[in-house]
């Protein structure tokens, strides 16, 4: 019988062999106060505080303005170590403020999947439109896939 | 665009070259249902336990920086990190930065940003860029 690991590893590896460099994903996502307030809190920054336009319009926190690897590639159901995984690096740029109430779509694409000391990662670069149709930011996520390692010899 | 603007919780002994400004340490909590690894998965990763989100640590840059740059930030700023260790369940983490330079006829300001965690190890680091048009609460 499989171990919890060798079925996490399994999962992924095929997982990650039906995953192809270039795949998009489009996706739209509302940024609620709901949302927004509850990531300040986990993020223990202070919410409205500095964001706040001269008009009174909220906007959301730059921090909330990405794209999640494991969340828009990675395995959601089967063995717990096949899911979720850790940022290793990230790049952002932010081209415009988004207000809370809008929706932004999200154009994420693979750019990279590789094994390295063991540790399956995914790189996504993606770019964020705001309802204008222009950008509001844009970046590229390195990120673990799941929480195992192969053996290392 | 004028966004209300805090400097109040950032320390910082000007904008010289060199000289590190730092915000407020905050202690990172696990969230529930984060992914993080627990328990003996946990521990077979690598982990001394729960791990707080690298999510958090971005967001106490980014706090940092707009604290530096003020709105300017959320239209002009640039930043790469990179995630070198973990925040464990209940330690705190203080972000920092320093002025590398100021480059251009507008001038494109670059910090070398940071976290730290209690015992002064890096857990994240990397470099911001802004196009900085007054000075904020610094220098």
């Amino acid at each position: 019988m499989n171990s919890p690991e060798d079925d996490s590893l399994e999962a992924l590896r095929a997982h990650l062999a039906n995953l192809r460099i270039g795949a998009i994903s489009v996706y739209e996502t509302t940024f609620y106060e709901e949302a927004v307030e509850e990531y300040a809190r986990r993020a223990q920054i202070a919410y409205p505080g500095r964001y706040v336009e001269r008009s009174g319009h909220k906007l959301v926190p730059p921090g909330m303005l990405f794209v999640g690897p494991a969340a828009v590639f990675g395995l959601r159901d089967g063995p717990r170590g096949a899911q979720g995984g850790i940022f290793t690096e990230t790049m952002r740029r932010y081209h415009a403020p988004v207000r809370v109430g809008d929706s932004v779509r999200f154009e994420a694409t693979i750019s990279a999947k590789f094994l390295r000391r063991g540790r399956y990662y995914l790189e996504v670069s993606w770019i964020a439109f705001a309802a204008s149709g222009l950008k509001a930011a844009s970046g590229k996520e390195l990120h673990t896939l799941g929480m195992v390692r192969e053996p290392q010899s | 665009m004028n966004l209300s603007h805090d400097d109040s919780r950032m320390t910082d002994a000007g904008s010289a070259d060199g000289v590190v400004i730092s915000g407020p340490t905050v202690t990172g909590w696990a969230q529930g249902g984060s992914g993080i690894a627990e328990g003996e998965m946990a521990r077979r990763a690598g982990l001394r336990g729960r791990i707080v989100s690298n999510l958090f640590h971005f967001a106490q840059v980014t706090e940092l920086l707009l604290s530096y740059f003020g709105d300017d930030w959320l239209s002009d700023g640039e930043i790469h990190l990179t995630y070198h260790a973990p925040l464990n369940d209940g330690e705190n983490l203080t972000p920092k930065a320093r002025l590398v330079n100021v480059i251009g006829q507008t001038p494109r300001t670059t910090l070398s940003v940071w976290c730290e965690n209690d015992l002064g190890e890096v857990l994240a680091s990397g470099e911001a860029s802004c196009t900085r048009h007054d000075t904020g609460g610094v220098g």
